[in-house]
Protein backbone atom coordinates (compact mmCIF):
# COMPACT_ATOMS: atom_id res chain seq x y z
CA UNK A 1 0.00 0.00 0.00
CA UNK A 2 1.55 3.12 -1.26
CA UNK A 3 0.94 7.12 0.71
CA UNK A 4 -0.88 8.17 -1.90
CA UNK A 5 -3.44 5.23 -1.87
CA UNK A 6 -3.84 5.43 1.86
CA UNK A 7 -3.46 9.42 2.76
CA UNK A 8 -6.55 10.09 1.32
CA UNK A 9 -8.08 13.34 1.69
CA UNK A 10 -10.65 14.34 3.62
CA UNK A 11 -12.80 15.49 1.01
CA UNK A 12 -12.12 11.67 -0.51
CA UNK A 13 -13.10 10.34 2.54
CA UNK A 14 -15.60 7.60 2.60
CA UNK A 15 -18.50 8.95 4.24
CA UNK A 16 -18.45 7.27 7.72
CA UNK A 17 -21.66 6.59 9.26
CA UNK A 18 -23.62 9.25 11.56
CA UNK A 19 -24.55 8.62 14.91
CA UNK A 20 -27.73 6.70 14.94
CA UNK A 21 -27.35 4.93 11.37
CA UNK A 22 -28.59 1.74 11.19
CA UNK A 23 -25.59 0.44 10.04
CA UNK A 24 -23.89 1.28 13.05
CA UNK A 25 -26.91 0.51 15.18
CA UNK A 26 -25.50 -2.62 16.51
CA UNK A 27 -23.22 -2.37 19.18
CA UNK A 28 -20.92 -5.50 19.32
CA UNK A 29 -21.29 -6.91 15.99
CA UNK A 30 -18.53 -9.25 16.29
CA UNK A 31 -20.44 -10.40 19.35
CA UNK A 32 -23.69 -10.55 17.31
CA UNK A 33 -22.01 -12.58 14.88
CA UNK A 34 -20.85 -15.11 18.14
CA UNK A 35 -24.17 -15.41 18.98
CA UNK A 36 -26.13 -14.67 16.19
CA UNK A 37 -29.70 -15.42 16.30
CA UNK A 38 -30.50 -14.71 13.16
CA UNK A 39 -32.42 -17.54 10.98
CA UNK A 40 -29.29 -18.71 9.19
CA UNK A 41 -26.90 -19.18 12.37
CA UNK A 42 -28.02 -23.06 11.98
CA UNK A 43 -26.95 -23.08 8.74
CA UNK A 44 -23.54 -22.30 9.96
CA UNK A 45 -20.69 -24.25 10.68
CA UNK A 46 -18.80 -24.47 14.05
CA UNK A 47 -16.07 -23.43 11.20
CA UNK A 48 -17.57 -19.66 11.23
CA UNK A 49 -17.86 -19.40 14.60
CA UNK A 50 -14.01 -19.88 14.71
CA UNK A 51 -13.50 -17.85 11.79
CA UNK A 52 -15.09 -14.54 13.65
CA UNK A 53 -12.92 -15.76 16.54
CA UNK A 54 -9.80 -15.67 14.35
CA UNK A 55 -11.06 -12.40 13.08
CA UNK A 56 -11.56 -10.90 16.52
CA UNK A 57 -8.40 -11.61 17.44
CA UNK A 58 -6.41 -10.49 14.38
CA UNK A 59 -8.55 -6.83 13.95
CA UNK A 60 -7.95 -6.02 17.77
CA UNK A 61 -3.88 -4.12 17.08
CA UNK A 62 -5.64 -2.17 14.48
CA UNK A 63 -8.68 -1.73 16.85
CA UNK A 64 -5.75 -0.42 19.70
CA UNK A 65 -3.84 2.01 17.07
CA UNK A 66 -6.95 3.51 15.46
CA UNK A 67 -8.14 4.28 19.16
CA UNK A 68 -4.72 5.49 20.31
CA UNK A 69 -4.74 7.94 16.89
CA UNK A 70 -8.49 9.09 17.91
CA UNK A 71 -7.17 10.16 21.38
CA UNK A 72 -4.06 11.82 19.84
CA UNK A 73 -5.69 13.64 17.41
CA UNK A 74 -8.55 14.68 19.62
CA UNK A 75 -5.99 15.53 22.59
CA UNK A 76 -3.92 17.67 19.37
CA UNK A 77 -7.52 19.38 18.80
CA UNK A 78 -8.14 19.95 22.76
CA UNK A 79 -4.51 22.04 22.76
CA UNK A 80 -5.56 23.58 19.85
CA UNK A 81 -8.81 25.13 20.98
CA UNK A 82 -8.31 24.79 25.06
CA UNK A 83 -4.53 26.51 25.52
CA UNK A 84 -2.62 29.70 24.14
CA UNK A 85 0.16 27.06 23.03
CA UNK A 86 0.67 27.32 19.12
CA UNK A 87 3.13 24.51 18.92
CA UNK A 88 0.62 21.45 19.70
CA UNK A 89 1.51 19.85 16.53
CA UNK A 90 5.00 18.31 17.40
CA UNK A 91 6.53 16.42 14.21
CA UNK A 92 8.05 13.55 15.96
CA UNK A 93 4.14 12.46 17.02
CA UNK A 94 2.73 13.27 13.68
CA UNK A 95 5.10 11.09 12.24
CA UNK A 96 5.06 8.28 14.87
CA UNK A 97 0.98 8.82 14.15
CA UNK A 98 1.82 8.14 10.22
CA UNK A 99 3.40 4.89 11.06
CA UNK A 100 0.62 4.09 13.25
CA UNK A 101 -2.04 4.28 10.77
CA UNK A 102 -0.03 3.05 7.77
CA UNK A 103 0.21 0.14 10.28
CA UNK A 104 -3.90 -0.07 10.93
CA UNK A 105 -4.74 0.33 7.31
CA UNK A 106 -1.95 -2.68 6.53
CA UNK A 107 -3.54 -4.94 9.04
CA UNK A 108 -7.11 -4.36 8.36
CA UNK A 109 -6.44 -4.60 4.46
CA UNK A 110 -4.67 -8.25 5.26
CA UNK A 111 -8.07 -9.15 6.77
CA UNK A 112 -10.98 -11.33 5.06
CA UNK A 113 -13.80 -11.26 7.78
CA UNK A 114 -16.19 -13.77 7.68
CA UNK A 115 -19.76 -12.17 6.11
CA UNK A 116 -21.59 -11.88 9.49
CA UNK A 117 -19.02 -9.21 10.36
CA UNK A 118 -18.27 -7.81 7.52
CA UNK A 119 -19.69 -4.26 9.23
CA UNK A 120 -17.18 -4.17 11.89
CA UNK A 121 -14.62 -4.53 8.95
CA UNK A 122 -16.10 -1.67 7.23
CA UNK A 123 -16.75 0.31 10.17
CA UNK A 124 -13.02 0.62 11.44
CA UNK A 125 -11.57 0.71 7.43
CA UNK A 126 -14.11 3.75 7.27
CA UNK A 127 -12.45 5.17 10.77
CA UNK A 128 -9.09 4.50 9.80
CA UNK A 129 -9.39 6.55 6.67
CA UNK A 130 -11.59 9.07 7.90
CA UNK A 131 -8.14 9.38 10.61
CA UNK A 132 -5.84 9.13 7.13
CA UNK A 133 -7.65 12.15 5.95
CA UNK A 134 -6.90 13.96 9.08
CA UNK A 135 -3.42 13.02 9.22
CA UNK A 136 -3.15 14.09 5.77
CA UNK A 137 -4.13 17.70 6.51
CA UNK A 138 -2.21 18.38 9.93
CA UNK A 139 0.70 16.93 8.56
CA UNK A 140 0.26 19.73 5.56
CA UNK A 141 -0.38 22.53 8.20
CA UNK A 142 -3.84 22.65 6.59
CA UNK A 143 -5.64 22.62 10.42
CA UNK A 144 -5.63 26.16 11.36
CA UNK A 145 -8.73 28.19 11.08
CA UNK A 146 -11.43 27.35 13.21
CA UNK A 147 -13.78 25.97 10.42
CA UNK A 148 -10.72 23.69 9.73
CA UNK A 149 -10.56 22.78 13.63
CA UNK A 150 -14.12 22.34 13.39
CA UNK A 151 -14.16 19.89 10.24
CA UNK A 152 -11.50 17.83 12.18
CA UNK A 153 -14.07 17.53 15.17
CA UNK A 154 -16.97 16.40 12.95
CA UNK A 155 -14.92 13.36 11.66
CA UNK A 156 -13.10 12.46 14.69
CA UNK A 157 -16.82 12.62 16.48
CA UNK A 158 -17.67 9.82 13.35
CA UNK A 159 -14.61 8.16 14.07
CA UNK A 160 -15.54 7.78 18.06
CA UNK A 161 -19.15 6.37 17.19
CA UNK A 162 -17.80 3.78 14.74
CA UNK A 163 -14.62 2.62 17.25
CA UNK A 164 -17.38 2.80 20.21
CA UNK A 165 -19.86 0.39 18.12
CA UNK A 166 -17.01 -1.35 17.19
CA UNK A 167 -15.67 -2.55 21.11
CA UNK A 168 -16.49 -5.68 22.22
CA UNK A 169 -14.46 -6.45 25.34
CA UNK A 170 -14.65 -9.90 24.93
CA UNK A 171 -12.17 -9.59 22.04
CA UNK A 172 -10.28 -6.38 24.99
CA UNK A 173 -11.44 -4.06 22.37
CA UNK A 174 -12.68 -0.97 25.03
CA UNK A 175 -12.07 1.94 24.77
CA UNK A 176 -9.92 2.11 28.30
CA UNK A 177 -7.55 -0.61 29.24
CA UNK A 178 -9.30 -0.49 32.45
CA UNK A 179 -6.61 -4.01 33.23
CA UNK A 180 -4.47 -1.63 35.25
CA UNK A 181 -6.94 0.99 35.93
CA UNK A 182 -5.93 2.76 39.38
CA UNK A 183 -9.36 2.62 40.64
CA UNK A 184 -10.32 -1.30 38.72
CA UNK A 185 -7.47 -3.41 40.12
CA UNK A 186 -9.87 -5.39 41.97
CA UNK A 187 -11.45 -8.47 40.53
CA UNK A 188 -15.31 -8.87 41.34
CA UNK B 1 -15.75 33.51 58.66
CA UNK B 2 -16.29 30.80 56.29
CA UNK B 3 -17.26 31.02 52.47
CA UNK B 4 -16.95 27.67 51.19
CA UNK B 5 -19.22 24.67 51.94
CA UNK B 6 -17.51 21.39 51.30
CA UNK B 7 -19.03 17.90 50.87
CA UNK B 8 -17.20 14.70 49.79
CA UNK B 9 -20.35 12.79 47.59
CA UNK B 10 -20.01 9.10 46.90
CA UNK B 11 -21.52 8.23 43.81
CA UNK B 12 -20.83 4.39 43.44
CA UNK B 13 -18.13 1.54 45.48
CA UNK B 14 -15.65 -1.05 45.02
CA UNK B 15 -16.21 -3.07 48.08
CA UNK B 16 -13.12 -5.06 47.92
CA UNK B 17 -9.98 -3.06 46.17
CA UNK B 18 -6.55 -4.56 47.14
CA UNK B 19 -4.53 -2.28 49.46
CA UNK B 20 -1.65 -2.50 47.39
CA UNK B 21 -3.30 0.05 45.39
CA UNK B 22 -4.31 2.06 47.85
CA UNK B 23 -0.50 2.08 49.59
CA UNK B 24 2.61 1.13 47.72
CA UNK B 25 3.57 -1.74 48.73
CA UNK B 26 1.10 -2.62 50.86
CA UNK B 27 1.24 -6.35 49.40
CA UNK B 28 -0.62 -9.30 51.01
CA UNK B 29 -2.72 -7.04 53.30
CA UNK B 30 -5.63 -7.71 51.92
CA UNK B 31 -8.58 -5.38 50.74
CA UNK B 32 -11.02 -2.34 51.95
CA UNK B 33 -13.74 -0.52 50.29
CA UNK B 34 -13.03 2.28 47.89
CA UNK B 35 -15.71 4.72 47.33
CA UNK B 36 -15.80 6.49 44.32
CA UNK B 37 -16.36 10.06 45.23
CA UNK B 38 -16.13 13.62 43.55
CA UNK B 39 -16.37 17.18 45.98
CA UNK B 40 -18.81 20.22 46.09
CA UNK B 41 -17.85 23.11 46.91
CA UNK B 42 -20.50 25.69 47.35
CA UNK B 43 -20.10 29.29 48.46
CA UNK B 44 -19.81 32.86 47.18
CA UNK B 45 -22.29 32.60 44.58
CA UNK B 46 -20.44 29.48 43.00
CA UNK B 47 -20.98 26.11 42.96
CA UNK B 48 -17.61 24.44 42.08
CA UNK B 49 -16.49 20.43 41.62
CA UNK B 50 -13.69 18.46 41.85
CA UNK B 51 -13.61 16.04 39.22
CA UNK B 52 -17.05 14.96 37.66
CA UNK B 53 -16.69 10.83 38.11
CA UNK B 54 -17.60 9.23 34.90
CA UNK B 55 -20.50 8.02 33.13
CA UNK B 56 -22.11 5.05 33.78
CA UNK B 57 -23.53 4.02 29.93
CA UNK B 58 -20.31 3.32 28.62
CA UNK B 59 -18.45 1.91 31.32
CA UNK B 60 -21.11 0.82 33.74
CA UNK B 61 -21.86 -2.99 32.99
CA UNK B 62 -17.75 -3.50 32.43
CA UNK B 63 -16.67 -2.29 35.47
CA UNK B 64 -19.78 -3.90 37.51
CA UNK B 65 -19.10 -7.67 35.36
CA UNK B 66 -15.21 -7.30 35.63
CA UNK B 67 -14.20 -5.18 39.04
CA UNK B 68 -17.26 -5.33 41.28
CA UNK B 69 -17.81 -1.61 40.63
CA UNK B 70 -21.13 -1.31 42.43
CA UNK B 71 -23.84 1.33 43.16
CA UNK B 72 -23.34 3.52 40.72
CA UNK B 73 -25.85 6.88 40.75
CA UNK B 74 -26.46 9.89 38.76
CA UNK B 75 -25.01 13.48 39.44
CA UNK B 76 -28.66 14.66 39.66
CA UNK B 77 -29.33 11.87 42.71
CA UNK B 78 -26.14 12.48 44.34
CA UNK B 79 -26.19 16.54 43.82
CA UNK B 80 -29.62 16.67 45.30
CA UNK B 81 -28.38 15.11 48.55
CA UNK B 82 -26.78 18.62 49.13
CA UNK B 83 -29.69 20.35 47.56
CA UNK B 84 -27.79 21.25 44.20
CA UNK B 85 -28.20 19.85 40.72
CA UNK B 86 -25.49 19.12 37.97
CA UNK B 87 -26.77 22.69 36.23
CA UNK B 88 -25.72 24.43 39.48
CA UNK B 89 -22.35 24.17 38.66
CA UNK B 90 -20.39 26.54 37.33
CA UNK B 91 -16.82 25.31 37.27
CA UNK B 92 -14.83 21.51 37.63
CA UNK B 93 -11.31 21.30 38.21
CA UNK B 94 -10.32 17.63 36.79
CA UNK B 95 -7.45 16.60 38.89
CA UNK B 96 -6.56 14.25 36.14
CA UNK B 97 -7.82 12.83 33.08
CA UNK B 98 -8.62 8.98 34.29
CA UNK B 99 -11.94 8.13 33.19
CA UNK B 100 -13.53 7.99 36.78
CA UNK B 101 -12.63 11.53 37.54
CA UNK B 102 -13.22 13.07 33.60
CA UNK B 103 -15.16 10.66 32.60
CA UNK B 104 -18.84 12.70 32.78
CA UNK B 105 -18.66 16.08 31.25
CA UNK B 106 -21.69 16.14 29.68
CA UNK B 107 -23.67 16.31 32.50
CA UNK B 108 -22.58 19.07 33.81
CA UNK B 109 -24.02 21.73 31.04
CA UNK B 110 -22.69 25.15 32.66
CA UNK B 111 -19.57 24.28 34.33
CA UNK B 112 -16.08 25.28 32.85
CA UNK B 113 -13.83 22.90 33.15
CA UNK B 114 -9.98 23.47 33.99
CA UNK B 115 -7.45 20.87 33.58
CA UNK B 116 -3.50 21.23 33.15
CA UNK B 117 -2.55 21.42 29.74
CA UNK B 118 0.40 18.73 30.63
CA UNK B 119 -2.20 16.35 31.26
CA UNK B 120 -3.22 16.74 27.66
CA UNK B 121 -0.16 17.29 25.81
CA UNK B 122 1.69 13.72 27.91
CA UNK B 123 -1.35 11.76 26.91
CA UNK B 124 -1.39 13.02 23.55
CA UNK B 125 2.67 11.59 23.79
CA UNK B 126 1.85 8.41 25.60
CA UNK B 127 -0.86 7.24 23.12
CA UNK B 128 2.17 7.73 20.77
CA UNK B 129 4.63 5.04 22.26
CA UNK B 130 4.69 1.26 21.20
CA UNK B 131 2.79 -1.18 22.58
CA UNK B 132 5.75 -1.95 25.04
CA UNK B 133 5.22 1.09 26.51
CA UNK B 134 1.51 0.57 26.79
CA UNK B 135 1.12 0.78 30.80
CA UNK B 136 1.83 4.52 30.24
CA UNK B 137 -1.74 4.88 28.33
CA UNK B 138 -3.65 3.38 31.42
CA UNK B 139 -7.14 4.31 32.74
CA UNK B 140 -7.72 7.35 30.04
CA UNK B 141 -10.68 6.99 27.49
CA UNK B 142 -9.72 9.05 24.17
CA UNK B 143 -13.96 9.40 24.18
CA UNK B 144 -12.98 11.93 27.04
CA UNK B 145 -10.45 13.17 25.41
CA UNK B 146 -13.04 14.12 22.72
CA UNK B 147 -15.46 15.38 24.79
CA UNK B 148 -12.39 17.61 25.75
CA UNK B 149 -12.70 18.71 22.00
CA UNK B 150 -16.20 20.15 22.66
CA UNK B 151 -16.08 21.87 25.96
CA UNK B 152 -12.60 23.72 24.47
CA UNK B 153 -14.57 24.30 21.45
CA UNK B 154 -17.41 26.15 23.09
CA UNK B 155 -14.74 28.28 25.44
CA UNK B 156 -15.95 25.87 28.38
CA UNK B 157 -11.95 24.17 29.05
CA UNK B 158 -9.33 26.10 30.26
CA UNK B 159 -5.63 24.35 29.85
CA UNK B 160 -4.03 25.37 33.29
CA UNK B 161 0.04 25.77 32.85
CA UNK B 162 1.02 25.05 36.54
CA UNK B 163 -0.46 26.53 39.19
CA UNK B 164 -3.28 29.34 39.17
CA UNK B 165 -4.51 31.41 41.81
CA UNK B 166 -7.84 32.68 42.91
CA UNK B 167 -9.26 30.58 39.91
CA UNK B 168 -12.60 31.72 42.19
CA UNK B 169 -12.20 34.05 44.86
CA UNK B 170 -9.82 32.17 47.39
CA UNK B 171 -9.31 28.91 45.56
CA UNK B 172 -6.03 27.62 44.17
CA UNK B 173 -4.89 24.95 41.44
CA UNK B 174 -1.51 23.45 42.21
CA UNK B 175 0.40 21.26 39.88
CA UNK B 176 1.66 17.77 40.99
CA UNK B 177 3.19 16.97 37.52
CA UNK B 178 4.82 13.04 36.72
CA UNK B 179 2.63 12.29 39.81
CA UNK B 180 -0.47 9.89 39.77
CA UNK B 181 -0.20 10.64 36.29
CA UNK B 182 1.65 13.36 33.94
CA UNK B 183 -0.83 16.39 34.93
CA UNK B 184 -2.21 15.75 38.16
CA UNK B 185 -3.34 19.18 39.85
CA UNK B 186 -4.76 19.69 43.61
CA UNK B 187 -7.21 22.25 45.12
CA UNK B 188 -6.43 24.76 47.70
CA UNK B 189 -9.83 26.35 49.26
CA UNK B 190 -8.54 28.78 51.48
CA UNK B 191 -11.84 29.24 53.45
CA UNK B 192 -11.04 32.65 55.34
CA UNK B 193 -9.87 34.36 51.96
CA UNK B 194 -6.77 35.02 53.26
CA UNK B 195 -3.61 34.30 51.55
CA UNK B 196 -1.62 32.70 54.47
CA UNK B 197 -4.93 30.90 55.27
CA UNK B 198 -5.60 28.98 58.90
CA UNK B 199 -8.35 27.35 57.43
CA UNK B 200 -7.44 26.07 54.69
CA UNK B 201 -8.67 22.49 52.64
CA UNK B 202 -7.02 19.94 50.08
CA UNK B 203 -8.33 18.01 47.63
CA UNK B 204 -6.56 16.21 46.80
CA UNK B 205 -7.73 14.00 43.72
CA UNK B 206 -5.90 10.69 43.15
CA UNK B 207 -2.70 11.99 44.72
CA UNK B 208 -3.86 10.82 48.15
CA UNK B 209 -6.12 7.59 48.38
CA UNK B 210 -6.24 6.95 52.16
CA UNK B 211 -5.20 8.66 55.34
CA UNK B 212 -1.95 5.93 55.49
CA UNK B 213 -0.86 8.14 52.61
CA UNK B 214 -0.18 10.91 54.87
CA UNK B 215 0.23 9.42 58.06
CA UNK B 216 1.80 5.76 57.46
CA UNK B 217 3.53 3.52 59.82
CA UNK B 218 6.95 4.79 59.55
CA UNK B 219 8.47 1.33 61.80
CA UNK B 220 10.44 0.74 59.46
CA UNK B 221 12.97 3.66 59.89
CA UNK B 222 11.64 4.66 63.26
CA UNK B 223 9.70 7.58 62.91
CA UNK B 224 6.26 7.44 64.31
CA UNK B 225 4.66 8.03 61.16
CA UNK B 226 6.16 8.73 57.50
CA UNK B 227 4.28 9.68 53.57
CA UNK B 228 3.44 6.58 52.02
CA UNK B 229 2.52 7.12 48.14
CA UNK B 230 -0.44 5.46 46.09
CA UNK B 231 -0.14 2.24 44.38
CA UNK B 232 -0.02 4.02 41.21
CA UNK B 233 2.27 6.41 39.80
CA UNK B 234 2.87 7.08 35.92
CA UNK B 235 5.11 9.35 37.21
CA UNK B 236 7.18 8.97 40.00
CA UNK B 237 6.73 7.82 43.57
CA UNK B 238 8.92 10.76 44.29
CA UNK B 239 6.96 13.09 42.68
CA UNK B 240 4.03 12.20 44.89
CA UNK B 241 5.95 12.66 48.36
CA UNK B 242 7.00 15.68 47.29
CA UNK B 243 3.35 16.53 46.34
CA UNK B 244 2.22 15.55 49.83
CA UNK B 245 5.11 17.74 51.17
CA UNK B 246 3.85 20.93 49.61
CA UNK B 247 0.50 19.99 50.20
CA UNK B 248 0.93 19.82 54.13
CA UNK B 249 3.03 22.78 54.43
CA UNK B 250 0.39 24.68 52.90
CA UNK B 251 -2.03 23.72 55.76
CA UNK B 252 0.26 24.03 58.40
CA UNK B 253 0.78 20.14 59.01
CA UNK B 254 -2.74 19.29 59.51
CA UNK B 255 -3.06 16.36 57.64
CA UNK B 256 -7.16 16.27 57.93
CA UNK B 257 -6.95 19.53 56.42
CA UNK B 258 -5.64 16.77 53.18
CA UNK B 259 -9.02 15.12 51.96
CA UNK B 260 -8.46 12.11 50.17
CA UNK B 261 -11.59 11.21 48.64
CA UNK B 262 -11.34 7.41 48.13
CA UNK B 263 -11.28 7.36 51.84
CA UNK B 264 -13.96 5.65 53.39
CA UNK B 265 -12.71 6.45 57.18
CA UNK B 266 -13.45 10.23 56.14
CA UNK B 267 -16.58 9.29 58.25
CA UNK B 268 -14.72 8.88 61.49
CA UNK B 269 -13.30 12.47 61.03
CA UNK B 270 -16.42 14.36 59.32
CA UNK B 271 -19.37 14.32 59.87
CA UNK B 272 -20.91 12.19 57.36
CA UNK B 273 -24.96 10.29 56.58
CA UNK B 274 -25.40 7.54 54.15
CA UNK B 275 -28.37 8.64 51.69
CA UNK B 276 -31.57 6.93 50.73
CA UNK B 277 -29.25 5.03 47.61
CA UNK B 278 -26.57 3.66 50.50
CA UNK B 279 -24.04 6.72 49.32
CA UNK B 280 -22.13 8.28 51.79
CA UNK B 281 -22.03 12.50 51.94
CA UNK B 282 -19.31 13.79 53.98
CA UNK B 283 -19.66 17.16 55.14
CA UNK B 284 -15.73 18.73 54.97
CA UNK B 285 -16.99 22.29 56.32
CA UNK B 286 -19.73 24.57 56.10
CA UNK B 287 -20.24 28.17 54.98
CA UNK B 288 -21.62 30.50 56.86
CA UNK B 289 -25.32 30.79 56.25
CA UNK B 290 -25.32 27.02 54.88
CA UNK B 291 -27.30 24.47 56.64
CA UNK B 292 -25.87 21.05 57.41
CA UNK B 293 -27.04 18.43 55.33
CA UNK B 294 -25.92 15.95 57.18
CA UNK B 295 -27.34 16.29 60.76
CA UNK B 296 -30.94 17.61 61.63
CA UNK B 297 -33.48 16.96 58.89
CA UNK B 298 -30.93 15.61 56.22
CA UNK B 299 -29.98 12.91 58.81
CA UNK B 300 -33.09 11.86 58.75
CA UNK B 301 -32.79 8.85 56.01
CA UNK B 302 -28.73 8.36 57.66
CA UNK B 303 -29.14 4.38 57.66
CA UNK B 304 -26.44 4.08 60.60
ZN1 LIG C 1 -6.59 8.16 38.98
Amino acid sequence: MNDHAWHRTLDETPVLHRAGCDAVKHPGALSEGLEGEAPDIDALAKETRDEIIAYGLAVRPAYDLLKRLLGQYAGLLVLAYGSRRRDYVDLVILKVAGDQLREAAETLGGLRPPRRVQIHHDALRSACQALAGIQHRLAAGEIKSDADKDRAHAILKTVQNALSQASDSRFAMTMVDFRQACCCGASA
Amino acid sequence: MSDYSIWVMEYCAVENYHKSGIVYGAHNQGHKKLPYCYVVIKGKGHVAMVDVGYNNKAYGKHLGDKFGVTNWHSPREVLSEVGLTPEDVDSAFITHAHFDHFGNVEDFPNAHFYIQEREISKWVWAMSLPDRLRWMMIAVDPSDILRGVDLAKEGRLTCVDGGMSDVLPGIDLYPAHDSHTFGCMWVHVRNDGAQNSKDGWILAGDLVYDFANLEGDGDVVGVETMYTPVGLAVGSQMNLLLSYEEMMKTVDYEARRVIPIHEERLKDTFPSRITKNNLRVTQICLADGETSKVTGEAAMTDAE
